[in-house]
């Protein structure tokens, strides 16, 4: 025991107390001159009392000196912290960061497989640059902020057909071999001109969008290289502030604008689109004790979308083409209706094939406004007793849809088959549809979600070998619903509805007394039943982790996201619906008033099933990692998904097939409807898939990770935004491969620094002043090679007359061809699929090939970097110069052939992923 | 009284007791190359880079097309790790040029490192570098949230005596340069963790972000031996 006397001398001599077994010098705080220090030195009190003096003096290790050394002594090396970590200087005060900039354009470019030769690529330039900013303000405070950037003009190339000049004035002369047939006769016109009379007033003011050829070929006369612009800009700031050792603060906040200018066929419809995407994010981290963590978190992210036509705002100019029965409700809507033509080009936004639907979406393409709030509450608290690690987690989150606005169907859309004359712009000049569509109210939608979920999960460390993980999550997801009293359905909601059913308003008494107890604004039941097990382990036989096992079983929920749920909210009778007027074989619609002209419009019905439930994956997963050597590893991964009650939307009041020429509407089940598209969870996924990988981290001169993919994944689903199954009758006819994965995909990526420079393995010794110029060099890439995606041959349009598209021919053969067979005029046997037998005496109604049953070509993509690092200053200032090759050897990667039976194009393909293209970049890093 | 006087005078004249000296500061020659290869690429220090290539045209996170993660493990508690930091802090502070007065205070000053005790453990640092300023943060939020207790069954110092030794104390980081320090014990009942008949010592940390799930990093015995002695 030390007697006071002792102790009271050690205090007179200075800096003397007695250590955890040694004596140690204690400096005096602040005289100088001071120790080694850390910002801060308070440690939890729970710390300082369990642990050692000799311990908090191993926290206190720092680099920073406080005393009057910055003063004198020469000059200071600014290089501490970046001899230490060798990126760049990251010291307290100082600002650190980078400024980039990428740039493409189309001089660098190879030309693509189908571009014509001898013509000069479309216009295009690309520019991506940023800057990016941080500092350590004070041992507690760090910043950061970023500004990217991007300006693309792309010419593009659309080639389409267009009517001739002569065309336009009624004259078909050039139609050789074709008579135009006078609907209103039936007899041919006379040397196929149509008389000027005949033009049909509102087709006459629609005449100045078809542009007149410019182009040679008969196929495709026109080209259109407007070009399409993008730019984007976006900013970025975060901050992390230490309250104290046990508090800790992150935010984060970014706002990025885009505007967008997309090019269509014909010059009057490309598309203007406004987007800015907002986020927030708050973290605070509370240590309540060592073994006592809370987390909480609060996130907000909204995203604006404004979509609009080129003739957004000019007031009246629907009106002043004389439609009857359609309308915009705002200038905003204004435009011009979408006029479908088959075989020529469109009046309407797109770029690709329209598939004769009903037509909103993107062919209406504007106004397509939505704003997407959500706010999201997370908490998370971590309770470590023992070989226990206990997590418990909350989240709650709201999302909202304001104003959203997806359908631009109510300025209508009138198809032409030139079924009545014979040619389809023939059809439109004279003013006979065989079909429109128009949509009626409001369609502005207004959606809430407001999702909880509770978690519970501990991890326990049964021994050194074996780690046992079992979690439960409950989650309450009621599906969206809108704010409005605005949703109605048909009831019952049946795939035949019968004909004594009816609309009612969700909420309304007269819902109520049939039974349906949805609330108001609510479309289906809220599915209560979202139970989230897991368990896992992890067992290392060695106890040392180069060996890991690992084997899990889980339920995971999905939840519905509004894309899925906004056309089935809010779409129906008296709210806001959609109208279908059609004779398909008597020229009985009139343009002028196409749904008063004939037999009464058909209401469409789009509902959700009110019974829907909420999608839930079990997964299951094996797998076995193994490192080897100093830095390899490899991973052998099993993993099986099976996907319980998948969306889908499907088609109900489907009339039975029938010949060409019997009306649709009376032979529904409902015929007071029109075709009911039901979003219900009724479809299935399932997928065994094998991964295999090997790596080998970054040591020395390279990194290396190969990683081999096995997939097989099989579904009757086909998504909630198109619902053309072959035979609605029959779904487990749709049950085939999935048609959004490659079955096997091999993907290498790699990074090497050359071995030259001082200490390595090429010396640049002699290169004296100038050996930068040889060191610094790297090479890295990204190969993939992956099968093609799953696709199958269809009938184009509606053969079997039962209203619903995605026909299929019958299959004679396998239809694949040999790969020495395959060419981009024949790439898969064409001659094994045939044509059903739709009009006989013993029709057949369903082709009996199956869906997804060949693959796309393979593709093949190597993509090199090639970088120069040079050190620009002493505290690590780098100049970073890099030409990278997209598609470095040009393979041509072909896209799906044609599928449509019957077509010239059917097994032929036109199209080709990105040629080679060539990227220079610059970066400096401060 | 004149007992406490005496013995006060007596102690007066006795040497100080403890590492109060400056030792052989040889690493004071080192040139700045030397203490960095020290801190970077010595028996006792490891650096772990996990790569990412981002794909497609343009840049990548702030122009980044090769995402670098990069740990660096040091055993702080082997004095050789020490001197180096000492070295870099030298050379920082302009220390060949210093006039001898300066040159002994600045020498006191950088005693507590030097000096640190570590008899009783194993210090292990780590720091944590990304050209991903996100990921950086991340993995920087990861170090700040943990303590000794949450870190326990997902930190482990291995060596062939002991497999998996329990984490002792955990540091956060304050620090870039340093980084977050875990802390374990040099004997387990009694006998040592580590001895220079093992083959090496690994640390282990799962479950981080950066990683690919978790870093794994083995230092070799034999390189540490310094003389006869094993410094760890």
């Amino acid at each position: 025991m030390t007697k006071p006397w002792l102790l009271a001398l050690i205090v007179l001599l200075p800096s003397l107390t007695q250590g955890a077994g040694t004596i140690q010098v204690e400096q005096e705080e602040p005289a100088p001159p001071a120790a080694v220090t850390a910002a801060n030195q308070e440690l939890p009190s729970e710390l300082e009392e369990s642990l050692p003096p000799d311990l908090k003096k191993i926290d206190s290790f720092g680099m920073e000196i406080k005393g009057p050394w910055s003063s004198q002594g020469g000059p200071r090396d600014e290089s501490i912290a970046l001899v230490v970590n060798p990126f760049s200087v990251r010291k307290r005060g100082k600002i650190y960061g980078s400024i980039y900039e990428y740039h493409r354009n189309d001089s660098f470019d190879a030309r693509n497989f189908f571009d014509p030769v001898g013509e000069p690529l479309p216009e295009f330039k690309r520019n991506q640059f940023g800057l990016s900013m941080g500092a350590f303000i004070n041992g507690k405070l760090k910043v950061f902020g970023s500004y990217d950037g991007l300006r693309i003009i792309k010419g593009s190339t659309m080639l389409s057909l267009v009517p001739t000049p002569q065309m336009k004035q009624g004259d078909f002369s050039v139609l050789a071999g074709k008579n135009l047939i006078d609907p209103a006769t039936g007899i041919p016109f006379p040397e196929n001109l149509i008389p000027q009379s005949r033009i049909h007033p509102v087709s006459a003011k629609l005449l100045p969008l078809f542009p007149d050829p410019n182009r040679e070929d008969p196929a495709r006369n026109y080209v259109s290289n407007q070009p399409i612009v993008n730019n984007n800009n976006t900013i970025s700031a975060r901050v992390d502030y230490e309250f104290s050792s046990r508090t800790k603060f992150f935010g984060n906040y970014s706002i990025g604008d885009s505007s967008r200018f997309l090019a269509s066929y014909l010059p009057a419809f490309g598309t203007t689109t406004d987007d800015r995407r907002q986020t927030v994010s708050l973290d605070l981290t509370h240590s309540f004790s060592p073994n006592k963590v809370l987390n909480l978190s609060a996130g907000f992210n909204r995203d604006s979308t404004i979509q609009l036509s080129q003739q957004a705002f000019q007031k009246g100019l629907l009106d002043s083409l004389g439609i009857e029965g359609v309308s915009v409700l705002d200038p905003i809507d204004e435009g011009y209706p979408i006029v479908e033509l088959i075989g020529y080009a469109s009046l309407k936004f797109g770029r690709g094939f329209s598939g004769g639907g009903f037509g909103g979406g993107s062919s209406g393409g504007s106004p397509n406004i939505s704003v997407q709030n959500n706010y999201s509450f997370k908490t998370d608290y971590t309770y470590v007793r023992g070989k226990h690690t206990l997590a418990l987690g909350g989240n709650l989150s709201f999302r909202q849809l304001n104003g959203n606005r997806s359908w631009g169907t109510r300025r209508g859309q009138f198809n032409f088959s030139g079924q009545f004359s014979g040619d389809a712009f023939a059809d439109f000049l004279l003013g006979i549809p065989y079909a429109a569509v128009r949509g009626i109210g409001s369609d502005r939608a207004d959606l809430r979600q407001r999702l909880w979920q509770l978690s519970i999960k501990d991890e326990w460390k049964i021994n050194r070998n074996l780690t046992v993980s079992m979690a439960l999550a409950y989650d309450y997801a009621p599906f969206l619903h809108s704010i409005h009293d605005n949703v109605s359905l048909f009831y019952p909601l049946l795939f035949e509805p019968p004909r004594h059913g009816e609309i009612v308003v969700t909420g309304s008494h007269r819902a109520r007394e049939l039974g349906l107890k949805l609330g108001r604004g609510q479309a289906a039941y809220t599915d209560k039943n979202d139970w989230q097990p897991s368990l896992g382990l992890a067992y290392s036989p060695f106890g040392n982790n180069r060996l890991v096992l690992r084997a899990s079983y889980r339920i995971i929920h999905s939840t519905m996201n509004y894309r899925q749920a906004q056309n089935s909210i809010g779409r129906n009778y008296p709210f806001f619906y959609l109208e279908r007027a059609e004779s398909p074989t008597r020229p009985d619609l009139d343009l002028s008033r196409p749904f008063a002209s004939a037999a009464p419009a058909a209401q469409t019905i789009q509902a959700m099933d009110p019974y829907l439930r909420n999608p839930y994956i079990q997964q299951r997963e094996l797998s076995l990692q193994y490192e080897f050597l100093r830095s390899w590893s490899l991973e052998l991964t099993y993993e099986g998904r099976k996907t319980t009650r998948l969306f889908r939307t499907m088609p109900a009041n489907v009339p039975l097939p029938a010949g060409f020429g019997n009306p649709i509407q009376e032979r529904r089940p409902n015929p007071a409807y029109g075709r009911f598209d039901i979003l219900a969870s009724s479809s299935s996924y399932t997928s065994d898939e094998l991964n295999a990988q090997l790596k080998r981290r970054l040591t020395g001169a390279f990194s290396i990770q190969a990683a081999f993919v096995w997939n097989k994944a099989i579904s009757d689903g086909w998504g909630w935004g198109l619902a053309n199954p072959s035979n609605p009758r029959n779904t487990a006819a749709e049950r085939s491969m999935w048609g959004f994965q490659p079955p096997k995909q091999f993907t290498l990526n790699y990074i090497l620094d050359l071995p030259v420079g001082r200490g390595k393995l090429l010396s640049t010794a002699w290169a004296g002043k100038f050996s930068q110029l040889f060191e610094g060099w790297r090479i890295s890439g990204i190969t993939t090679i992956m099968d093609g995606w799953p696709f199958h041959p269809e009938v184009f349009g509606d053969p079997n007359n039962d209203g619903v598209w995605g026909d299929r021919p019958n299959r004679l053969g396998s239809g694949i061809l040999p790969s020495s067979g395959r060419s981009v005029d024949k790439w898969f046997e064409t001659s094994h699929f045939a044509m059903p037998d739709f009009a006989g005496p013993n029709p057949q109604w369903f082709g009996n090939s199956g869906r997804n049953i060949l693959l796309t070509p393979a593709e093949r993509s190597w993509d090199i970097s090639v970088i120069k690092r040079t050190r620009v200053s002493s505290d690590g200032n780098l100049l970073e110069f890099r030409v990278q090759f997209f598609n470095a050897f040009n393979h041509a990667n072909f896209q799906q052939p044609g599928s449509y039976i019957g077509a010239p194009t059917f097994g032929v393909i036109s199209n080709a992923d990105n040629a080679r293209e060539i990227e220079v970049a610059i970066k400096y890093s401060f | 009284m004149i007992t406490p006087v005496l013995l006060g005078i007596l102690l007066a004249f006795l040497p100080e007791a403890g590492p109060t000296k400056f030792p052989s500061n040889f690493f004071s020659s080192w040139p700045r190359e030397k203490a960095v290869q020290m801190l970077n690429a010595s028996p006792w220090a490891r650096q772990e880079t996990f790569t990412r290539v981002i794909s497609g045209v343009g840049s990548g996170i702030s122009g980044e097309k090769e995402i670098y993660n990069t740990f660096y493990i040091r055993l702080l508690s082997a004095r050789p790790i020490r001197e180096a930091y000492a070295r870099i802090q030298q050379i920082h502070y302009g220390y060949d040029r210093m006039s001898p007065e300066a040159k002994r205070s600045f020498d006191q000053a950088l005693l507590p490192n030097l000096e640190m005790d570590t008899s009783q453990w194993i210090v292990v640092s780590v720091s944590f570098r990304s050209n991903d300023p996100n990921e950086e943060s991340r993995v920087r939020r990861f170090f700040q949230s943990q303590t000794a207790r949450t870190l326990k069954n997902k930190v482990y110092l291995s060596t062939p005596i002991c497999p998996q030794l329990e984490l002792s104390a955990y540091f956060p980081p304050r620090e870039e340069s340093v980084g977050a320090k875990f802390i374990f014990s040099r004997d387990l009942n009694g006998a040592p963790v580590l001895t220079k008949k093992c083959d090496n010592i690994t640390f282990e940390l799962l479950e981080v972000m950066g990683a690919n799930s978790r870093l794994r990093s083995a230092f070799s015995v034999k390189p540490m031996i310094v003389g006869e002695e094993l410094v760890f």
